[in-house]
């Protein structure tokens, strides 16, 4: 790839500046500040972009004068294709590319990248175009890091790699560290060797597992032997309790045997065979006794039968006693009743002799009991009171109202007279010229009288208005004439002189139309002058217009005219007058008026006369009819008084009428023997007296029937009972009714008493005989039943019925017992005849002491088992929670699992731990390649280009594998580090070194080299000598060689190298 | 006529412990519980199963635990299961496996009737009768120590009057190189014993190999237990008509599930978006569980801009901590065991290759070793001696294999792309 035209727009100070180069060698030679540096940093920024503002020492190089920031380069390809690079800042940092294929078409960085063979900026910027910064800055490399520049160099990576070993190694040591114990990986290790371990340990217990089971199946094997050994003692020891406590029933079973050897075999015998022979014998006996008895009793009976005596005919008359007692207590009860009925007889007949005394000497029983004093009477009585009451008090009122009417009459009398006397007076002319008495009349005639007088006054009024009139006219129009003579006169004398009036219109004239102008000229304005003219005009209009007048003897023709005129008018005016007058005068005469004092005065003389009699008309009107109204009410008291006075007749009347009747129809019911007064209250008192003794007869009636009822009855009783005592042949005295008849009935009780009895003996002696007969028959069964009991039990006689009895019983019981012993012992050996014979041997063969010994012997082993049984329990238990513990306990589980967390964990650190090895392994590797295949040819090269340099002197560089530095062999086959070599020397080794490293490029890609004044140090010998070197590089690649030393350019020549050579201008030339 | 349902299930591993939880520290109690609980609760499901779906008998073909772990919770549990379903009538049939051997140091425990351990000396038979008939006749033999590498197909022999005959085999099945090569036997041998089902243990994954004639089926785990692990797990359901495998149905038991998912975060431009794409990502999961809690391992891959923020994953997982942290706490958890960031930052590998770069070298390299099996037994041997071969870390680490290595060298590209590319993007 070659350069062949930079376009720069704007950088750094370079505008709008274009520049071509050739192939082979450029110089580009400028005076400093000329843009060399700039320029070269243009083509890297073109290439690989531009830099970011303050990064470092590179700068950014936007145009000083503004504008657009890039440019572009022709740039032609090892194809011989040319492309045209833009590169401009539009919105990324690093600028936006733009290739311009030549085909027309564009392309972007890929094209670029692929272009400079897709090396970095670091790269370009350390091998291909460098200055001298660049070219020192291996100065203060330390020798280890010689060999890796050497790599940086070559790779451009340098830096980064250098960064990522360390961070690895870091990271290494971070993680593990082989002998180490705080790196993660080694704790790590730790703490899992710990887990281990106690998961180990937690899976040896859960191992043991077998063994406790081992162990808890002997314990049950033990236990189980132990359980059997001490059921057997168990048994045994059983087996001698038993033969213990039988031992006393083994002895009496062997008294039970020999017991009934001495006993006679009785085989069959009725069942409680003496028993029952005995209750049989008994109740003959019993029997037999009873019915002796029975037959003692009967006899007894009979015997007290026959004793008893009994009175019939008291007997017969019982109903009639009873009859009698039942009775007496009536009697005695009415006995005591008429006694007191005959007192309430007396009483009565005294307080009726009471009541008839009260009533009069005129009355007695009978009149009391014909009295009719029902409730007609009764009604009518309070209707006479009543209405006798209602009439007193009706002539009360009556009363009253005439004496207030009287009253009345006599105060309105008083105040009419009074008021009469009150009259007011009148004009006379009323009284003079009618003399009407008459009050109507009188009001009447009066009033008109006004009236007259009023239209009068009212007509003279009005005429003396109208003389005033004609008077005011008389005067207007002598004046008229009189001034019409004066003119007259002054027109007569002025006819002559006529100028005074027109100069004075003709004055008025010149004001009009003059003021206004000079208004005008004063004002300066026309609108006020013009309306001043119109005022004027209108003011003077007259004035104006009076001129065009006909003369004053047309005046005084008309003037004459009119005078006469006038007169005419007066003197029809005066008689006019005149007439009025008389009409006046005329009108005063009438109502006698008398106008000497002037018509004006006399009219109103008159007037105020008027109002006058108006005013005592108004009085007396008043007075008048207070007069009619106090007559009016004297009427009414009057007519009042005559109407109380006809009332009060009236009721005395009808009061007289109803005592009347009254009294007649207290006769007609024979309440009075004659008409003497008598009150309806005293009535009403007599009927209450006359129904108190009707009262009182009627109860003594009720009474003697009462008595009379009572008698018959106590009469009857004793004639009863005298009867009785005839017919029964009992007396029993002079005594009381009632103690005789209580005698009687106590008698009869006693009969009936006696009665009884001798029923009730017959009864019972039936009965005996009945038992009698019964107790025969029984007797005769029983003595049949033990003769057959007697005959069962093989005897002839109760005697040796007994005798047989006690045998048979004795046996029964022995065998019995025996039997029972036997039996127990039976079920004692579980009903094994084998073992109950063993266990009757067992007893016959021991006695009671080796038994007791033996028992002791059995408990004492027992025990002994007991108590090892007990611990082989515990045990037992112990295992069981154990083994549950293992079976169910988590702790295994848990341990197992953090286990395999951690040992994940570890994992992940151990994998971490290998990447990182291993990336670190690898770059080792690539490194070594990198020494081992390409640093060597590098280094041939290199030697080349010093050997070259320094004119033979230097021969070869060397890098010794694994060493890290670098050596330069000396034509005498020293070698020497570069720290031993001058300044210029180990300039001129990294250059040749450059140089050796773009041939190795140039493998790969070729390139433009750009070095800036990198001679600077080089002596002359020296520089000839690498210009030469340049030259050789050349041939394969453009080369630009900035410099601000002229002769720099010369030396060039000298050496006869071709170059192009582009001198850039400095800022300030343009 | 006849029919009857049978359950097969292997690979039980009670109360073996998870493999790799340790990646995150902070583990929240609660989900280590359940974890730790879940192989138990996988085995309740299974028993309950049984239960439920009227299973006439159950098969399990071997590894019931890891007697290694000596745990005799998981004995006993298994016990407590077994006698529950003594209790529904259902018969168990149980071989061993390598996890399990004769020899394995069992724990004397006594097991119910319904119960029949084959006999780890030959090949052993058991009749299933159903309502008097015989109509299904299990064979099985155990492992008389684990590691037991002997063919045994040959001793299942079909007896002449069987009806349907179940064979119980814990079996690499054609040696997949993946797994310990333990009873070996090839799906020909099997074919040619004229079974009717072959209930076999030892792989993990379940697959039904052969759906008949024979079926050659395996249950796989009932609970996954690794990353390795993963998806659902459980055990078979298999209906049987007149001596004709009528379905054979999978059952999930798993308590918890285990995902290995990848996540490529391509076009991903902020750290943001991260955020949101792997939260999005475990919520889906989460509802795709089917209401059971899940553990992820996530792989972050792509080129993506934000690859450098990815780094170093503990401080990524800080910042993605508030957003998953409902998944963590809700009762059917989501727990991200740990991620793996596998990022490029957007330089294509071939241009790096291309260029002469030290990472061109550096790649080439990587290449180098990884085709250079004496370079891989170096790094094994060598490189990684330090840890691998210190005297705990050979004891707690598990060995590195080929792949392990490989894997390795892929981190390690993706280590040095970060190192050397990381800070680029920044620069730029």
């Amino acid at each position: 790839m070659k350069i062949d035209k930079v376009e720069i727009y704007g950088f750094g100070h370079l505008k709008d500046v274009e520049l071509t180069f050739n192939d082979g060698i450029n110089i580009v030679e400028g005076m400093n500040e000329a843009g060399k540096t700039t320029l070269m940093s243009f083509i890297r920024a073109v290439l690989f972009g531009f830099s970011r503002r303050g990064r470092g020492t590179e700068q950014r190089y936007e145009p000083l004068d503004g504008g657009q920031l890039g440019g572009a380069l022709h740039l032609t390809d090892g194809d011989g294709i040319t492309y045209r690079v833009e590169r401009v800042f539009r919105r990324r940092v690093k600028g936006d590319v733009t290739v311009y294929l030549p085909d027309g078409g564009s392309a972007g960085e890929e094209v670029l990248s692929r272009l400079i063979g897709q090396i970095n900026e670091k790269v370009f910027k350390q091998i291909f175009a460098f200055g001298l910064s660049e070219l020192q800055e291996l100065e203060n490399l330390r020798e280890e890091e010689i060999n890796h520049f050497i790599y940086t160099a070559g790779t451009g990576d340098g830096q980064v790699i250098q960064k990522a070993q360390k961070s690895l190694s870091d990271r290494e040591q971070e993680l593990f560290k082989k002998a180490g114990s705080k790196s993660i990986i080694n704790m790590k290790l730790n703490e899992i060797r710990d887990i281990y371990q106690e998961l180990q340990r937690l899976r040896q217990e859960n191992a043991e597992y077998d063994r406790l089971i081992e162990e808890l199946d002997r314990v049950n094997h033990e236990l189980e032997r132990l359980n059997r050994n001490v059921d057997e003692y168990q048994h045994q020891l059983v087996w001698q309790e038993k033969l213990l406590q039988q031992y006393d029933a083994f002895e009496s079973y062997l008294e039970m045997e020999d017991r009934l050897q001495g006993i006679p075999v009785v085989d069959d015998f009725p069942e409680n065979g003496v028993v029952r022979l005995d209750t049989l014998e008994q109740n003959i006996r019993d029997k037999t006794a009873e019915l002796n008895d029975l037959k003692e009793r009967k006899d007894r009976l009979i015997q007290e039968m026959q004793s008893i005596d009994c009175n019939d005919n008291l007997l017969d008359h019982r109903e009639e006693i009873e009859h009698l007692r039942e009775d007496v207590n009536i009697y005695r009860e009415y006995t005591e009743q008429a006694g007191r009925l005959q007192s309430d007889q007396r009483r009565l007949e005294q307080k009726l002799d009471d009541t008839i005394f009260r009533l009069g000497p005129s009355w007695n029983r009978d009149r009391i009991r014909d009295m009719d004093t029902s409730t007609a009477v009764r009604k009518k009585l309070d209707e006479f009171s009543r209405r006798l009451n209602q009439l007193r008090e009706q002539k009360l009122t009556a009363e009253n109202r005439r004496q207030t009417a009287q009253k009345e009459v006599e105060r309105a009398t008083r105040l009419h007279q009074d008021w009469l006397q009150k009259e007011p007076s009148l004009p006379e002319w009323i009284c003079d010229r009618d003399r009407i008495d008459d009050e109507a009349g009188k009001e009447n005639q009066y009033m008109e009288t006004i009236e007259q007088h009023q239209q009068g006054v009212d007509t003279s009024r009005s005429l003396l208005d109208q003389m005033k009139e004609i008077d005011l006219d008389i005067a207007s129009i002598e004046d008229r004439v009189r001034s019409r003579t004066d003119l007259k006169q002054g027109l007569m004398q002025t006819t002559a002189a006529s100028g005074e009036h027109p100069a004075r219109r003709w004055g008025s004239i010149a004001v009009t139309f003059l003021f206004p102008i000079l208004l005008f000229f004063i004002l300066e304005s026309w609108y006020i002058p013009l309306a001043t003219f119109i005022v004027l005009v209108l003011i003077n209009w007259n004035r104006i217009k009076g001129d065009n007048r006909d003369g004053a003897s047309l005046q005084l023709r008309e003037l004459d005219r009119l005078m006469k005129e006038e007169k005419d008018q007066l003197e029809l005016k005066q008689r006019e007058k005149k007439q009025v007058q008389s009409r006046l005068e005329q009108l005063f005469q009438q109502f006698q008026q008398n106008p000497s004092s002037g018509y004006e005065q006399t009219w109103k003389q008159w007037s105020l006369q008027l109002e006058e009699w108006k005013e005592q008309y108004r009085d007396w009107k008043d007075w008048h009819k207070l007069k009619k109204e106090k007559w009016s009410v004297l009427k009414e008291a009057e007519e009042n008084l005559l109407e109380a006075n006809r009332e009060f007749d009236h009721i005395e009347r009808t009061g007289e009428e109803v005592s009347g009747e009254w009294l007649e129809w207290l006769q007609q019911l024979r309440f009075i023997e004659e008409k003497e007064w008598i009150s309806p209250e005293l009535v009403q008192e007599m009927i209450r007296d006359i129904e108190g003794g009707r009262d009182i007869l009627r109860r003594l009636d009720d009474i003697k029937e009462e008595i009379d009822r009572r008698q018959q009855f106590i009469t009857s009783f004793t004639g009863r009972l005298i009867d009785l005592q005839k017919q029964t042949g009992i007396s029993i005295g002079e005594h009381q009714p009632e103690y005789q008849i209580r005698h009687l009935y106590q008698m009869l009780e006693d009969e009936k008493q006696k009665e009884l009895r001798i029923k009730q003996h017959e009864e019972k002696s039936t009965e005996v005989e009945e038992q009698i007969g019964r107790t025969e028959h029984r007797i005769a069964a029983e003595i049949e039943e033990r003769n057959q009991l007697l005959e069962r039990g093989g005897a002839k006689d109760p005697e040796e019925f007994r005798r047989r009895a006690f045998y048979y019983e004795e046996r029964r019981q022995l065998s019995g017992k025996r039997d029972e012993i036997l039996q127990s012992f039976r079920r004692l050996t579980g009903n094994d005849e084998e073992k109950l014979n063993q266990f009757l041997q067992s007893l016959h063969s021991s006695s009671r002491t080796t038994v007791e010994e033996q028992l002791g012997e059995l408990e004492r082993q027992l025990r002994d088992m007991k108590d090892q049984l007990e611990q082989l329990r515990e045990q037992r238990v112990q295992l069981k929670t154990r083994i549950d513990h293992l079976a169910s306990g988590e702790t295994l589980s848990e341990f197992n699992y953090q286990y395999h967390r951690m040992a994940g964990e570890l994992e992940e650190y151990a994998r971490e731990w290998a990447v990182t090895v291993v990336t670190q392994h690898v770059m080792q590797k690539a490194m070594e390649v990198y020494e081992r295949e390409k640093q060597p040819a590098v280094l041939k090269q290199a030697s080349r280009y010093l050997q070259t340099i320094t004119g033979g002197r230097y021969i070869r560089v060397l890098a010794p594998l694994n060493e890290n530095k670098i050596e330069v062999e000396r034509v005498d086959g020293r070698r020497l580090e570069p720290v031993y070599l001058s300044r210029g020397t180990v300039e001129q080794l990294y250059l040749a070194m450059r140089f050796a490293l773009v041939e190795e490029y140039g493998n790969h890609i070729i390139l433009p080299m750009i070095l800036d004044d990198i001679f600077v140090n080089f002596d002359p010998v020296r520089t000839k000598q690498a210009i030469r070197a340049v030259q050789e590089v050349a041939s394969q690649r453009q080369v630009f060689f900035f410099s601000c030393h002229p002769h720099i350019s010369q030396l060039f020549t000298e050496e006869k190298v071709n170059y192009r050579k582009i001198y850039l201008e400095g800022p300030s030339a343009g | 006529m006849t029919h009857f349902r049978f359950i097969h299930a292997a690979d039980l591993h009670l109360d073996s412990p998870f493999k790799g939880i340790g990646g995150r520290t902070g583990m929240p109690q609660h989900i280590y519980r359940r974890i730790k609980e879940s192989t138990f609760r996988a085995f309740d499901a299974l028993i309950q199963l049984c239960i439920d779906r009227r299973a006439d008998f159950l098969c399990i073909s071997g590894d019931v635990f890891d007697l290694a772990d000596r745990s005799l919770r998981a004995q006993t549990y298994f016990q407590k299961g077994l006698k529950r379903l003594d209790d529904h009538g259902i018969r168990v049939y149980v071989i061993h496996g390598n996890h399990d051997p004769e020899d394995g140091g069992k724990a004397s425990l006594t097991w119910p009737e319904n119960t029949t351990f084959f006999s780890s000396q030959q090949v052993e038979s058991a009749s299933f009768v159903k309502e008097g008939e015989e109509v299904a006749r299990i064979y099985g033999r155990s492992y008389p120590t684990a590691k037991f590498t002997q063919n045994i197909v040959e001793e299942y022999q079909r007896d002449p009057d069987v009806s349907f005959a179940v064979g119980l085999l814990h079996t690499n099945l054609d040696g997949d190189p993946n797994h310990d090569n333990y009873a070996p036997c090839t799906r020909v041998q099997l074919k040619q014993q004229n079974f009717d089902y072959w209930a076999l243990g030892h792989i993990h994954q379940p697959s039904v190999i052969e759906e008949r004639e024979p079926a050659i089926v395996y249950a796989g785990n009932i609970q996954g237990r690794s990353v390795k692990e993963t998806g659902a797990r459980g055990c078979y359901l298999v209906d049987v008509k007149n001596g004709e495998i009528e379905s054979i149905m999978f059952q999930e038991t798993d308590d918890v599930r285990w995902y290995h998912e990848e996540l490529d975060l391509t076009g991903t431009e902020r750290i943001q978006q991260v955020f949101d794409h792997v939260r999005d990502y475990l919520q889906d999961l989460a509802d795709r569980s089917g209401n059971r809690p899940s553990i992820v391992r996530m792989e972050l891959t792509g080129m993506t801009p934000v690859h450098s923020q990815l780094t170093p994953v503990d401080d990524f997982l800080e910042g993605l901590d508030p957003y998953i942290e409902e998944l963590v706490n809700q009762e059917n958890w989501v727990w991200l065991e740990s991620i793996r960031i596998r990022t490029r930052p957007e330089v294509s590998r071939e241009e790096l290759l291309a260029g002469r770069g030290f990472a061109a070298d550096f790649l080439k390299e990587v290449e180098r070793i990884r085709s250079n099996p004496e370079e891989v037994s170096k790094i094994r041997e060598e490189i990684l001696r330090d840890l691998y071969g210190h005297r705990d870390g050979k004891k707690h680490l598990p060995p590195l294999s080929q792949e392990d290595i490989f894997e390795l060298m892929q981190e390690v590209e993706d280590m040095a792309l970060r190192l050397f590319y990381g800070d680029e993007e920044d620069a730029s």
